[in-house]
């Protein structure tokens, strides 16, 4: 895997179908990782499996980590990536920094009775990491979390991170509405719904384009929280509309807005999503129906490609096929689909493992 | 650093203590020389150890994602293959339960499913077993000890 020339801008996105993680290269060595997820060929965090095939150190390499939200598919080794990244800064919402939150993770991590590296056990590993002791980036609403000037870069333009979200009134009101879930969890798995709208949503800016980055934030009826004071925002962002947009919450209509797609992004936007293998799954084949009305450049790091369930002790199939049990994979292989540019020049879009192109 | 907890502390000395406990194989990318520290400080362990007449054979640990009427879904860590997260599903029925642990059934319930060999007078018979795990008593020390821990991590938050 060669890593990007000095002058080239890098957007990576990674995702087995629990999980998803964006690596990003400003330009000049300048990396960026936001949120992790796990290989399962090698349970490793794809950002550092991916580095280490370019022959970059992360120590070195990175300069800044961001966590857009708490939930389990969005931290799965984020832990890891911070021990292996101690030179880069972290960026946290900051509607997660608070007295409520940080002692009931402390407590539900405690308490929960599992071998399991939960989203609330990496999650307190944040809250206990070097990089939260060496001034984080607490992120809400229309706050630049990472700046290069040109003068550092070898593309002679600055690169911009803006967090666009959680907006005040979403941080204000955090702890009332998922307070009530870790009461209730009590040594159980922790549930993840109702927090999607605290997630981060990004506006990167460099070499004349800008790339909307969606993480999982969703409509909201509620006008404070989710998309719509997003798209408020709007007008005031550098930049023109986004050329690249990172689809959020695994294209579900819960993180769909008309309203994004008519004001913040450019006709034909080059999207990106990544899967969600649990449940029913995401996206459903009328979720990318709906996509591709909006563009005909839609990729996803993988829609159908499960990890094989493994082989077992013959005296274990049977007794599977006796109980009529059937064991299904819940982990996608990872895919990836990487965007590359340089100034001037368009997206060159590459596609790694089962990743594809879902557009005509 | 991660610190075992106190209650994980006495699950530790529980699986000293049980001949039935599995011991938890850590994945080690040793190839990438990436600190995994965490994976070193906690086997997989029981509440409650298992009968000392079953051989498991294969174990996961499990929770529950939907209920359904006869049945329930989980996803499944192979804790015998020393996974860390969840890479199986499953559906399994509500009448293989204990009456016991069909009152522990609910959304987000951590429970533990082992198929082996069960030995009873000299008979063996091949098992499949759930068990629901069971909320710790927790001592007045014990959650003296988490709020502490909590007041400590805030405090190095300035959250205090």
């Amino acid at each position: 895997m060669t890593p990007p020339d000095n002058d080239e801008i890098e957007l990576s996105l990674f995702g087995p179908g629990f999980g998803e993680c964006v690596v990003v290269h400003a330009g000049s060595s300048h990396w960026a990782i936001i949120d992790s997820c796990i290989d399962a060929a090698n349970g490793v965090p794809a950002s550092l499996y991916y580095l280490h095939q370019m022959a970059l150190d992360p120590k070195v390499a990175v300069k800044m980590v961001m966590v857009t939200h708490w939930h389990d598919d969005h931290i799965r080794g984020i832990s890891k990536v911070l021990r292996a990244c101690t030179c880069a800064k972290l960026v946290i919402p900051s509607a997660i920094l608070t007295r409520d939150f940080v002692r009931a993770v402390v407590e539900a991590d405690e308490k929960t009775v599992s071998a399991n590296s939960s989203g609330v056990h990496e999650i307190r590993a944040v809250f206990e990491s070097e990089q939260m002791r060496n001034n984080p980036v607490l992120a809400g609403e229309n706050q630049i979390v990472w700046s290069i000037s040109a003068a550092d870069l070898a593309h002679a333009t600055p690169f911009e991170l803006r967090a666009l979200s959680p907006s005040g009134q979403q941080t204000l009101s955090m702890w009332r509405r998922i307070g009530k879930d870790f009461a209730a969890a009590k040594g159980r798995r922790l549930p993840q719904a109702g927090s999607n709208d605290l997630s981060i949503a990004t506006w990167m800016t460099t070499a004349g384009e800008a790339v909307l980055l969606g993480a999982d934030l969703e409509v909201h009826a509620d006008p404070t929280c989710g998309w719509t004071p997003v798209i408020n925002l709007a007008q005031q962002l550098p930049g023109t509309k986004a050329a690249v947009f990172k689809v959020p919450h695994h294209g579900s209509p819960t993180g769909h807005d008309p309203a994004v797609w008519q004001f913040m992004l450019q006709p034909n936007a080059l999207s990106i999503l990544t899967p969600w293998t649990r449940g029913s799954g995401l996206p459903r084949a009328e979720d990318l129906v709906r996509i591709r009305q909006f563009t005909n450049h839609a990729y996803a790091t993988n829609l159908n490609q499960m990890v094989a369930v493994a082989r077992r002790d013959p005296v274990v199939s049977k007794t599977l096929r006796d109980l009529n049990i059937r064991l299904e994979p819940a982990e996608g292989k990872l895919g990836h689909v990487r965007l590359r540019k340089k100034p001037g020049a368009p997206w060159a879009v590459d596609l790694f493992g089962p990743a594809s192109r879902f557009s005509p | 650093m991660l610190r075992i907890s106190a209650f994980k502390e006495r699950q530790l000395k529980v699986a000293a203590n049980s001949e039935g406990a599995a011991a938890g194989v850590a994945n080690n990318p040793e190839a990438m020389n990436i600190d995994d520290n965490a994976s070193l400080l906690l086997p997989f362990t029981p509440v409650a150890p298992l009968p000392s007449s079953l051989t498991a054979i294969q174990e996961w640990e499990g929770y529950v994602t939907e209920i359904h009427e006869t049945s329930f879904e989980a996803s499944l860590m192979d804790v015998t293959r020393g996974m860390r997260y969840e890479t199986e599903k499953a559906e399994l029925l509500i009448s293989d339960l204990s009456s016991e642990d069909r009152e522990r059934l609910s959304v987000g319930a951590i429970f533990r499913w082992v198929i082996g060999y069960q030995t009873h007078r000299g008979m063996r018979q091949r098992v499949s077993q759930v068990y629901f795990r069971k909320m710790p008593d927790w001592s007045m020390v014990e959650l003296a000890a988490v709020s502490k821990r909590a007041d400590e991590l805030l405090e190095s938050l300035g959250l205090t």
